[in-house]
């Protein structure tokens, strides 16, 4: 019936035909999140970098930008998904076997062969863990090709922190994970506070370091002054913009931020690309 | 003549109440004589100008300064009526406003000026009503054409040419009439004349939405029929979000485009000054004001109610005998 | 250089139209001229300074279905038939090809290559300047055409006729073209120059990008916005506007539309958690002229800009882009 199995990608707009193969439950309450295994139909994974995302189609609903969650060294493709609108809504209503629809990869990633030899903190906040995970997964899994790995995370409660056991797990492993909550909770063993403060009591060393940091905007402006303030330079720091997005290959507009397409030559910025901007990013 | 008018409105302006901190009222356009509306300062009196190109209507700047001072504005008949309207749904405060009313003989329709002025726009000095012609001086030069050629086809079933409630009121006043013969010879056509005159319209609409965004009595802030802006905040619930009712699509299409305009029009019954912004401001020129002209006549012979009465029309609908 | 006697506009759409083309020519509505697919010759008039709305929607329709969806995807195959426009004004002309820069780079868009690819462009010059023209301001020509395949100048009895792509010869060898004489020539340029002088409108582009980029926090953009609407009239008639929104119409089965959007509606950049980058109507308005002058100056070392003036002249509140961009200050007191 359609071509769209055998030609990826001519049409940049047709999407991939793909199932959903696990749904775990990362955050419960008014303000769910959902991580969504999606496999593709007919096809292998395409290969993609760290960073890069999709735009996955709730036939009838639309499409939604996600960052892919986990490593391209993992199989198939991970979505963390906060229920917040219309395509996000069905989407948790959605069951293991449903089919969706997959465009990608979409955008620039983030550039894992230059960092090579160099020690990666990755500092998030709440949901924006989802594109960090990508990249320490596939640290971890090419261990011997990079330096001092450390993840810094944080969330409101415990019961917001995103990829939970994962993160137990790996520091239980030995990883060095550094997890904290805004306000005390009987039974947390870790720090107390915001990621920003985790971050200028662990005090990292910024020779030969790349700091990764995604999160709420607020938390973003206070980590890039404790960075700064720690001796890290602007080429030194990664980060992710969001956006309204809707074509994702760079011609609607939606995303553009002055000459910039956040779908196309984003999401993921060195922090001296944004700063000299003229718009707020 | 409209030097008149404009000395007699500066006269005015230098006479203001103390406790007034804005005036809104026209400057001259660069480069073209279009007259546009200004928000000015008490202190800048000598920038306002008058002409019979004068046409917007200054109600929704009005309603939005009222918010944060007393506000003077220039403002004719239809304008008036406006902001009347707008105080009665509880949108401006009657001693918010000073109104220096200017009784007016109509505006000029900029479009049919355009076509019949023989000077390059940018050439023009003047543009003066006097007596029944239009005066247009440029370079030395001057063009007679007589006004019933180039005023607004609206202004001539003008219901009030005269402010009925203003501070002050500058040039004689004039009648008004209740006059729906354009209506009644266009309903003189059979319905499948009237059927394609409209789809025709309608296939011409971009729904660029410019007529309800500078139609003064169209201030909701979520517009039903084609939401504009959504009124969310962090705390909506996802839920709110995904099932948001949307009664058209965004496809343009000449049905669509009638959905769009007729619901538009619909929510204008008993309110619609008759102002003219609608039409003046449609950059395809399309004919809006016979729908809202039409509802209107339909209001008037059917539940007898004008736009100049003390009470909303649809508190008047409540008090009505049943029928 | 050829000349045609008679009117070659004219004659070119019958011949087009008896080739089997598509033809988009201008067409009077009461009061203007749009361009529409003709059928006859009839329905045609080049009797207009420019059209109303521009001409995108000959490789940009306002909407566009992308795909079907039911129980799986279809796709829509994107249509080939061979199309021209005729009487397409040159500034007009360079609004496609700043067009074709956004959507044939890079990635490209099929919907769009398959109505650009064959599409013949007879360009007409400009006889004279309108009262909102400005395209010399930008660095344009109003009768010279790079882009177009065919560009004709009206000399009155007869038509001047430059051919200059091998699609253009290909047509223009259909119809009965002599050498341009001496005197051809000159009355030609005669018209240049009349064509020149009759502009009443420019920009003052000295300095823009300094100028721009440190009044960007000014308030200046708060005044210029304060009539402001937020309608999209200008965006809408833009020749090279083309902003668009994806969505999907229909619950279990349906299609995937596009449609113009204008990144004047608020709801443009709203995103799911409520935030918005460009909440104020100020901030909008700010893009719009940046986006113009500026963002894409950076990014493709062109003004989006062509100078034909629609948007001034559809602007219910005055809004004036030249007058704008013109007087941006440019010592900005912080």
């Amino acid at each position: 019936m359609s071509s769209v199995l055998d030609e990826p990608m001519k049409n940049p707009y047709l999407p991939y035909k793909a199932e959903i193969v696990e749904i775990r439950d990362e955050v419960k309450g008014i303000r769910p999140i959902k991580t969504f295994k999606i496999r593709l139909i007919g096809r292998e994974r395409f290969d993609y970098k760290s960073g890069q995302g999709c735009l996955v189609s709730v036939f009838g609903r639309g499409e939604s930008w996600f960052t892919i969650a986990n490593s391209p060294t993992r199989p198939d493709l991970e979505f963390s998904v906060l229920k917040t609108g219309k395509v996000t809504t069905k989407l948790h209503e959605m069951e293991v076997g449903d089919v969706v629809g997959i465009r990608g990869p979409l955008g620039r990633g983030f550039p894992l062969e230059e960092w090579k030899g160099m020690n990666i903190i990755t500092i998030g906040g709440g949901i924006g863990q989802t594109p960090l995970r990508s990249i320490y997964q596939y640290v971890i899994d090419n261990e011997k090709d990079y330096g001092d790995l450390t993840i810094i995370y944080g969330a409101r409660t415990s019961r917001d922190l995103c990829y939970r056991d994962e993160l137990f797990q790996l520091k239980e492993q030995g990883f060095n994970v550094e997890l904290s909550i805004d306000n005390p909770e009987p039974d947390w063993p870790y720090f107390v506070g915001f990621v920003p403060d985790n971050l200028k009591r662990i005090k990292p060393d910024p020779e030969n370091t790349i700091a990764i940091t995604c999160g709420p905007p607020i938390m973003i402006k206070i980590t890039l002054r404790v960075l700064k303030d720690l001796g890290f330079k602007e080429e030194q720091i990664y980060t992710t913009l969001e956006r309204r997005m809707k074509c994702g290959i760079g011609k609607c507009g939606k995303c553009k931020l002055e000459s910039i397409y956040v779908c196309r030559d984003g999401p993921v910025f060195r922090y001296d690309e944004l700063s000299r901007l003229l718009e707020e990013a | 003549m409209n030097s008149e008018i404009l000395e007699k409105i500066k006269e005015e302006c230098r006479k203001l109440p103390d406790d007034v901190s804005y005036i809104v009222g026209f400057v001259r356009k660069q480069g073209e004589p279009r007259e546009i509306l200004r928000v000015l300062r008490p202190g800048e009196i000598d920038r306002l100008s008058y002409s019979p190109l004068s046409s917007s209507n200054p109600s929704r700047i009005v309603m939005d300064l009222a918010k944060s001072g007393k506000v003077a504005v220039i403002a004719k008949g239809c304008d008036v009526r406006t902001l009347k309207q707008l105080e009665k749904e509880e949108k401006i405060k009657r001693e918010r406003v000073y109104i220096i009313g200017v009784s007016c003989p109509g505006v000029i329709d900029y479009r049919k000026f355009r076509n019949a002025v023989k000077f390059r726009l940018s050439e023009i000095e003047s543009v003066e009503l006097v007596g029944d012609d239009v005066i247009v001086k440029a370079n030395g030069n001057e063009q007679r054409i007589p006004f019933n050629e180039l005023i607004f086809e609206n202004c001539l079933y003008c219901e009030q040419p005269t402010p009925k409630d203003c501070d002050v009121l500058i040039g004689e006043p004039r009648e008004g009439r209740t006059d729906f013969s354009d209506i009644e010879e266009f309903e003189k056509l059979d319905r499948e004349e009237r059927w394609k005159y409209w789809m025709d319209v309608f296939s011409k609409c971009i729904r660029c939405h410019a007529c309800r965004e500078v139609c003064p009595i169209c201030y909701c802030e979520e517009c039903l029929v084609d939401p504009s802006n959504l009124a969310v905040s962090p705390m909506t619930p996802a839920e709110e979000k995904a099932a948001y009712p949307r009664v058209l699509g965004k496809t343009v299409s000449a049905s669509d485009n009638m959905v769009y305009h007729l619901m538009r029009v619909l929510h204008h019954a008993g309110r619609c000054a008759g102002c003219g912004e609608c039409e003046r401001a449609c950059p395809m020129e399309l004919p809006l004001l016979k729908l809202e002209r039409k509802l209107k006549k339909v209001v008037y012979e059917v539940f007898n109610y004008s736009p100049d009465e003390e009470i909303p029309f649809l508190s008047k609908l409540d008090i009505l005998p049943e029928v | 250089m050829k000349v045609y006697n008679g009117n070659f506009l004219k004659d070119v759409v019958a011949k087009l139209l008896e080739d089997g083309y598509r033809v988009y020519a201008p067409v009077r509505e009461k009061n203007y001229h749009v361009f529409k697919i003709v059928e006859s010759v009839d329905e045609v008039s080049f009797d207009y300074v420019n059209t109303k709305k521009s001409p995108k929607d000959v490789t940009f329709p306002q909407n566009e279905v992308l795909i079907k969806y039911g129980d799986w995807v279809e796709e829509i195959p994107a249509r080939v038939d061979k199309t021209a426009i005729v009487g397409i004004r040159p500034c007009d002309i360079q609004g496609l090809k700043l067009m074709d820069s956004v959507f044939l780079e890079d990635i490209t868009d099929p919907y769009y290559e398959a109505k650009r690819k064959n599409l013949l462009v007879v360009g007409y010059a400009c006889n004279e300047a309108g009262d909102y023209c400005f395209c010399t301001s930008v660095g344009l020509s109003p009768f010279r055409s790079d882009y177009a395949d065919i560009l004709v100048t009206d000399l009155g009895e007869k038509q001047v006729v430059e051919i200059l792509s091998e699609k253009g010869k290909i047509i223009a060898s259909e119809l009965n073209l002599s050498d341009a004489s001496e005197e051809d020539i000159s009355r030609k340029r005669e018209l240049e120059r009349k064509v020149l002088s009759s502009f009443v409108r420019s920009v003052n582009t000295e300095n823009l990008k300094e100028r721009m980029a440190q009044a960007f926090n000014s308030d200046y953009w708060k005044e210029v916005a304060m009539n402001c609407v937020s309608c999209g009239a200008c965006t809408y008639l833009c020749p090279t506007c083309f902003c668009f929104d994806i969505f999907d119409d229909g619950e279990l089965k349906g299609v995937r539309v596009r449609t113009w959007d204008s990144c004047q509606f608020p709801l443009h950049t709203l995103e799911s958690s409520s935030h918005n980058p460009r909440r104020e109507k100020w901030q909008r308005l700010r893009n719009r002229f940046y986006d113009k002058f500026y963002y894409m100056l950076v990014r493709k070392g062109e003004f989006y800009c062509v100078g034909c003036g629609r948007c001034i002249a559809a602007c219910p509140v005055g809004i004036d882009i030249a007058d704008v961009i013109s007087n941006i200050p440019s010592e900005v007191k912080q």
